[in-house]
């Protein structure tokens, strides 16, 4: 039931405990429901910065994988191994590919969809703002 | 009221616990302390283990060092005899505890003396922890995914005894401090130092849970044990610190001030056995993983949690 970073590794950090936390709820090594621990405890442990841990925390509760509960701590999700199989990177890289592929076969250039896209991410709020 | 006991029982009272104070802080445990040293510098040689030694240690320094443990063991021989011959000059002189108390003093003053070699040891094991961080270059960090709790390194019992005590005396000393109007600046001073001395014990409680290891190749085993030690060293402080409290209040209120030396000795037997007597017995050196520090080891075993 741990995790190990490499900190010589071209893969971020918090990319590497996100899949380290990943690969011990996919091996049944925590089960939902369990305790987990804190930021401080886990960036300590692993003499990381407190904001790495905290951001790959609040990527796995928005996959999720855990849940915080406040003052009571952080806890693994009860769906978290079903969750654990989905990659939102991925399903956000085919769904742009199959809307790229819609504009190119309109004839729209690279440098238009480009455009189109910053445009469109520019117009739209930003989620939670 | 200390006039109704003979002085021959406040002296006895006295002499023993006094004799205790010479015989636990100069001579049992700085014996336990150099036997510890020795046994570690004989089994884990530098040539073997150059990270438990990590300003470089040659035969120099390794000579260096056993002249400093020949020194600790020297000073705390003769503050022994000193003790011992302070006593002898108390029993021949016909030494009489003053009945206003203030003698006590004496046993601190006896008390600091003693603890000198500890804090240099404390003082030197640091700056070793903070070279053994310079050194440390493992690449691969490993961490259990359990999180600490505080019950689960003492027992619920204990903290609960430390808060009532401390709040039975907060309202022993406030009951019997009269009016708050009329509080002199000692009154608040003293319910400030003892409020803040628990607030320290809590703060270093819930760094030693959660907090950083100080010896960053500690095997996970190891860490527990030290995290174990240090909190019950502070909630057991704490409860030690209130029934002081409690009983140098009681001895001003029924004129017993008599009694504060030995009770001042007693309670700085009790700290030392809590603190220093604890975590040697919690952390036996026969138990700690010292593979840890092995030439070569690439992965602290330090955080290989045990399989759950």
């Amino acid at each position: 039931m741990q995790i190990t970073i490499n900190i010589d590794s071209e893969v971020p950090l918090f990319t590497q405990l996100i899949a380290g936390i990943k690969c011990v709820v996919e091996q049944g090594g925590v089960a939902p429901g369990d305790p987990l621990p804190s930021i401080r405890q886990l960036a300590n442990d692993l003499n990381l910065n407190n904001k790495t841990v905290a951001k790959a925390y609040r990527l796995l509760e928005r996959d999720s994988i855990i849940q915080t509960k406040g003052y009571r701590g952080t806890f693994v999700h009860p769906d978290a191994a079903k969750n654990v199989g989905i990659d939102l990177n991925e399903w956000v890289l085919s769904k742009l590919r199959d809307v790229v592929d819609r504009c190119r076969d309109r004839g729209a250039t690279d440098s238009e969809i480009r455009i189109a896209f910053t445009s469109a991410m520019q117009q739209l709020p930003t989620k939670g703002a | 009221m200390a006039d109704q006991i003979p002085m021959t029982a406040i002296l006895f009272v006295f002499y023993l616990t006094f004799a205790g104070q010479i015989f636990l802080l100069s001579i049992h445990y700085p014996n336990q302390l150099a036997n510890r040293i020795s046994y570690v510098l004989k089994n884990y040689p530098p040539t073997e283990y150059p990270k438990l030694y990590p300003s470089g240690f040659t035969i120099l320094t390794a000579g260096a060092k056993t002249s400093r443990l020949t020194l600790f063991k020297r000073y705390n021989q003769l503050v022994a005899l000193l003790g011992g011959a302070i006593l002898v000059a108390m029993l021949a002189s016909g030494y009489r505890p003053a009945d206003k108390g203030g003698d006590e003093i004496f046993v601190m003053l006896y008390f600091f003396l003693q603890t000198v070699p500890f804090i240099v040891i404390a003082f030197s094991e640091f700056r070793n922890y903070k070279l053994m961080h310079q050194a440390f270059q493992t690449t691969t960090r490993s961490a259990d995914l359990r999180p600490r709790k505080l019950f689960d390194f003492v027992a619920p019992a204990y903290v609960v005894a430390a808060v009532l005590l401390f709040i039975a005396w907060a309202t022993f000393y406030m009951s019997s401090a009269g009016d708050v109007a009329t509080w002199t600046t000692e009154k608040y001073a003293t319910l400030s130092i003892i409020s803040g001395m628990n607030l320290a014990y809590i703060i270093i409680i819930w760094r030693a849970i959660s907090g950083a290891k100080l010896d960053p190749y500690q095997a996970y085993g190891d860490q527990i044990k030290t995290i174990e030690s240090i909190t019950k060293t502070m909630v057991f402080s704490s409860i030690m610190i209130s029934v002081f409290m409690i009983l140098t209040q009681a001895a001003d209120e029924y004129a017993l001030e008599v009694f504060d030396p030995p009770l001042v000795s007693f309670y700085m037997q009790l700290c030392v056995v809590m603190g220093i007597g604890l975590t040697l017995r919690l952390t036996k050196i026969e138990d700690v993983d010292f593979s840890v520090y092995r030439a070569g080891t690439e992965t602290p075993s330090s955080d290989k949690a045990p399989a759950t």
